[in-house]
């Protein structure tokens, strides 16, 4: 079975292939997220330890925390970042609509 | 106390955000604003104690008091000290222009937020010695920039922001990758235990190719520039003035940061090569730009080239001061041109003439030799540096790089001299053409101080250059025109994404395979 790290990668390997392949803007888009996704899962597998538990208990093996808290600080950067592209999207789907009307 | 330069930079951002919502008030918003660009100034010059014997390291502290191996370290240093004086000359200069600028734009407040959103996050890029906060930093200071881009209210501009964004994002998770790949090897994301602990191995090696490609992708240098031209054609005169002195100065602080921290031996070869092919492909497209805008920025493409000349050879001084005295005349050059256009109502560099505005005039001579860095100015001193680090073919390559940068500014020159009288008479000093005089005086008054000598090799560049130019123009190689046009609808856009998409993955393939 593959671990999680090498998951991640080839769900971004996913990503890349979507923003070579897919000519929609939006759909451009979600290849980008689904390429943060594929590198969340990698995070999630550099702090991942067998057997682990949640390292806020005093438990003898704990997972690595602090992939898990850059990840959240990661997912609110690409959450804005995909709003602002989606908003982009209405905005040259506008202009369009108005350029195809003056033609 | 330095954390305070980015809270009162974002503080203000916040304020304005709340006054838009309480109405228009013009002065306040603009003092606000002012007051948000330069007060980080203020906090710098308090805590400098003595500003002629500035210590190696000047502060170093952890957020919130944890320190070690879980705190993130915040530092000014000598070359961060550099990097932060050019940022507050650069925002300084730009915020003015644009209270100017602006005065009578209803989006104003969006405008000034987010500049001081930029403004405040470039300011803890270049304090941070953490690689994770390093990335935040660097998305919240490009996030404001695509907003910047996208409300700058061409048509087009909501398509070149969203390539940039796109890109710029693609970059942003590459370099993310490699920050988790240097996780998995040192267990740190402070630069400094970063360095105590890596060891040379492929995994390190692959993880600095990825950032290196990520980081040329985000400085738009070839063959990663595809984004650059039609945003700083599509966008305002400030924002085009930040973006191109600043934004794309924050991805090369990474890379310093990189070559002080983490082996990179192994890829000075392959980045003299980019270096130099970024060189000579941007300088070449700029000579046949009718754009003045897209002739900036292709020059621009070929002027970071230098830089990545500076950061193969692993000159840290060098680069430093290249780079600021870079985004001082890019700056300057960006301003008194978007001066120019806005008051003669084209971009067409044939169609604009300075002739009749002799502040302008005599700004953008000193500044185009400042860019082909010719002595006395600031460029001249930085050249002077990264000179030392070079030597045998790469020496002349270098040179010839300055011959070409010559080039594309005498064009320049001698086009915007022209003067057919078609032009609408305009006011001639107005505090937008004052400002953007500056920072000419700030290069040449920098480079008397630092180094006040007449280098003799730059008689030579020079006529070169004018040789060169007089061959181009005696073949009416002038009249060409650039051809490049953003994609004027959403399939064209999206099918050239993939194209540039596909540029992105095989230069990555190729920087992985030399690194393996």
């Amino acid at each position: 079975m593959i671990d999680a790290q090498t998951a991640g990668i080839i769900i971004m390997l996913v990503g890349m292939y979507g923003l070579m392949v897919k000519r929609e803007l939006i759909k451009q888009l979600i290849a980008v997220n689904i390429l943060s996704v594929g590198l969340v899962l990698f995070f999630m597998g550099i702090g991942y330890v067998e057997g682990g538990g949640f390292p806020i208990h005093p438990v003898d093996i704990a997972v690595d925390p602090l992939p898990a808290a850059l990840m959240i600080t990661t997912l609110v950067v690409d959450v804005a970042v995909t709003s602002l592209g989606l908003a982009m999207v209405i905005k040259i789907k506008r202009v369009e609509a108005k350029e195809v009307s003056n033609k | 106390m330095i954390l305070f330069m980015v809270a009162l930079a974002l503080l203000f951002a916040i304020m304005l955000g709340i006054l838009s919502y309480l109405g228009e008030f013009p002065k306040i918003s603009s003092a606000l604003f002012l007051c948000g660009i330069i007060s980080p100034a203020f906090v710098l010059f308090y805590q400098i104690p003595d500003f002629y014997q500035i210590p190696d390291t000047l502060f170093n502290t952890f957020v919130g008091g944890w320190e070690g191996t879980s705190g993130i370290e915040v530092g000014i240093e000598g070359f961060t000290l550099i990097f932060l004086f050019g940022e507050l000359i650069v925002f300084t200069l730009v915020g003015i222009y644009a209270v100017s600028y602006y005065k009578n734009d209803p989006k104003r407040y969006k405008f000034f937020s987010l500049i001081l959103v930029m403004h405040g996050a470039l300011i803890g890029v270049f304090m941070t010695r953490d690689i994770f906060n390093l990335f935040v930093l660097m998305e919240l200071a490009s996030a404001s920039a695509f907003a910047l881009v996208a409300i700058s209210g061409n048509d087009n501009s909501n398509r070149a922001a969203f390539r940039y964004l796109l890109f710029s994002v693609i970059a942003s998770y590459l370099f993310l990758l490699s920050i988790g790949i240097i996780y998995l090897n040192t267990g740190h994301l402070n630069f400094e235990l970063i360095g105590e602990h890596i060891g040379r191995s492929r995994e390190v090696d692959i993880a600095v190719g990825i950032a290196f490609v990520a980081m040329i992708l985000k400085a738009g240098i070839f063959p990663l520039h595809f984004w650059l031209p039609d945003v700083y054609s599509e966008s305002d005169t400030p924002i085009c003035a930040l973006l191109a002195g600043m934004t794309r100065r924050a991805p090369i602080y990474a890379m310093l940061m990189f070559t002080l921290y983490l082996p990179m031996s192994h890829m000075s070869d392959l980045l003299l090569i980019v270096a130099f092919a970024s060189i000579f492909f941007g300088t070449t497209m700029a000579l046949f730009q009718n754009d003045v805008w897209r002739l900036l920025a292709y020059a621009s493409i070929g002027l970071m080239g230098i830089v990545l000349v500076g950061i193969a050879t692993e000159n840290t001084m060098g680069v430093t001061y290249y780079v600021i005295a870079h985004a001082i005349v890019t700056t300057g050059l960006f301003l008194t041109t978007g001066t120019l256009s806005d008051l003669q109502r084209t971009r067409k560099v044939r169609d604009l003439t300075y002739q009749r505005d002799i502040f302008i005039f005599t700004s953008v001579v000193m500044l185009s030799f400042a860019l082909g860095s010719l002595s006395p100015s600031l460029n001249a001193f930085a050249k002077s540096e990264l000179l030392e680090g070079l030597g045998g073919y790469y020496a002349i390559l270098f040179q010839a790089s300055f011959v070409m940068a010559l080039l594309v500014m005498l064009k320049m020159n001698y086009l915007l001299w022209q003067d057919d009288g078609s032009r609408p008479h305009y006011k001639t000093v107005n505090i937008k053409s004052v400002v953007s005089g500056i920072p000419a005086m700030i290069l040449i008054f920098l480079g008397l101080y630092l180094s006040p000598v007449f280098v003799p090799m730059d008689i030579l560049i020079f006529v070169i250059a004018g040789a060169l130019f007089l061959l181009i123009f005696s073949l009416n190689m002038l009249e060409f025109e650039g051809i490049e046009k953003l994609g004027t609808n959403f399939r064209t856009l999206g099918t050239s994404n993939n194209y540039y998409a596909m540029v992105l993955f095989t230069f990555l393939a190729i920087i992985l395979i030399y690194t393996i």
